[in-house]
């Protein structure tokens, strides 16, 4: 029986937590889900207990990187097999589940992302600044790793122990999921794309203003030139910290 | 060549940096690791504010002609910056393992809740059944510090 973890990274979301957790609950009851609620003020962490989840509270707000590798590392702790993350804004649909399980299931990879784009007919159809530096670093990354990736933003992503352990251990910070791409593959595990529909969020707005993705993309870029130049160990699948 | 009130001036201000330097090691209140590299500007900047001939030399290496003491200012200004490079380092190694503090204590505290079983999740709860055989023992204690430890970002100066 395979043991699957969702981890739900939320911050100041008390609005949304407790149905993405039910949601979650509803679609497979086998799967725990651990909230991370990254230094809430708000009722976040409450909701998200009454709601059936596990929640670890930071004592103070980390950003959305150190947070979800948080949630990795409650996962390598309790000796999950599978972690999965989705956002605590609800944008992750947890019927899209089956699609993101089954490559891990096969063994045909040791993280599979939603893309948004992944589908041609997607209707998917960001802002334009988002759209051009998600295809920026589409481009970017698909150049620095040989390996045809079509959205790099996606957080909506499933791991076997393997991409756990990695990420648990090593988990870039401020707008992490595209060095996060970078690195897995720098440790040569397998990335499998799947195409997924996601959602409209169901309350607040997107963090990311046209000033922040500027500065979010010289940053990202940069962070992406300097980690091609380290050199990375493959990690052991029964390393623990 | 340069002037002789320059020349003393700079000793003497070097001289209280070192002193200074010394001092704040003395009570502690420096450690020696980040006091080296003030120990270095200050020495550094002592032997070229005394030693008036080989000011002038490194003066005419690099071309400066009409003010050797700008030298003096060169070499203080190149310390600052790695003095402050250093600190940057220093941050960014304090800020990873504050990070690494802070998940640490979340996930000891969720640990923590699931054993006294105010998790309210299912979650909470399975850990608890988890970790009960081996804390057996220590659940009292545990809980006894629990109910003390400070609720959320603690400063103590």
């Amino acid at each position: 029986m395979t043991r699957i973890v969702a981890v739900v990274p939320a911050f100041d979301e008390e609005g949304a937590i407790g149905s993405v957790v039910e949601e979650i609950r509803a679609f497979d009851a086998a799967i725990d889900v651990v909230v991370v609620d990254d230094g809430s003020t708000d009722r976040t962490a409450a909701n998200a207990g009454a709601a059936g989840a596990a929640v670890v509270r930071l004592p103070f707000n980390l950003g959305i990187g150190a947070a979800v590798q948080t949630g990795f590392r409650y996962a390598l702790e309790h000796g999950y097999d599978v972690a999965v993350r989705l956002d605590g804004d609800g944008q992750h649909d947890p019927s899209e589940l089956p699609k993101l399980l089954e490559p891990l299931m096969r063994d045909e990879a040791d993280v599979v992302t939603g893309s948004r784009f992944r589908d041609d007919d997607s209707d998917y159809q960001p802002p334009l600044a988002r759209r051009l530096g998600i295809s920026w670093f589409a481009r970017l990354v698909s150049m620095l790793s040989g390996q045809r990736v079509t959205d790099t933003t996606s957080g909506f992503q499933a791991l076997n122990r393997r991409g756990i352990a990695l990420f648990a251990s090593d988990y870039p910070s401020d707008y992490p999921e595209v060095e996060a791409t970078v690195l897995l593959l720098k440790h040569r595990l397998r990335l499998v794309e799947v195409p997924v529909r996601m959602r409209e969020r169901e309350h607040g707005s997107s963090s990311i203003t046209f000033l922040r993705s500027l500065y979010y993309a010289v940053k990202v870029t940069l962070a992406l030139l300097v980690a091609m130049g380290r050199r990375y160990a493959v990690p052991s699948e029964g390393a623990e910290r | 060549m340069t002037p002789v009130r320059i020349s003393v001036a700079a000793a003497i201000g070097s001289l209280l940096l070192l002193l200074i330097v010394l001092e704040l090691i003395r009570g502690r209140r420096l450690k020696e690791r980040y006091a080296l590299l003030w120990l270095a500007t200050g020495l550094v900047l002592l032997v070229l504010s005394l030693w008036r001939g080989g000011l002038n030399t490194i003066a005419g290496w690099l071309g400066v002609s009409g003010y050797p003491p700008a030298i003096l200012f060169a070499a203080a200004i190149m310390f600052v910056i790695a003095v402050l490079l250093h600190y940057s380092t220093v941050l960014s190694k304090l800020t990873d393992e504050s990070v690494l503090l802070a998940q640490e204590v979340a996930l000891l505290r969720a640990r923590l809740d699931g054993l006294e079983g105010r998790a309210g999740g299912s979650g909470g709860l399975r850990q608890a059944a988890e970790l009960a055989d081996n804390h057996d023992e220590q659940e009292h204690e545990e809980h006894v510090s629990g109910e003390q430890r400070p609720r959320g970002p603690r400063v103590d100066v």
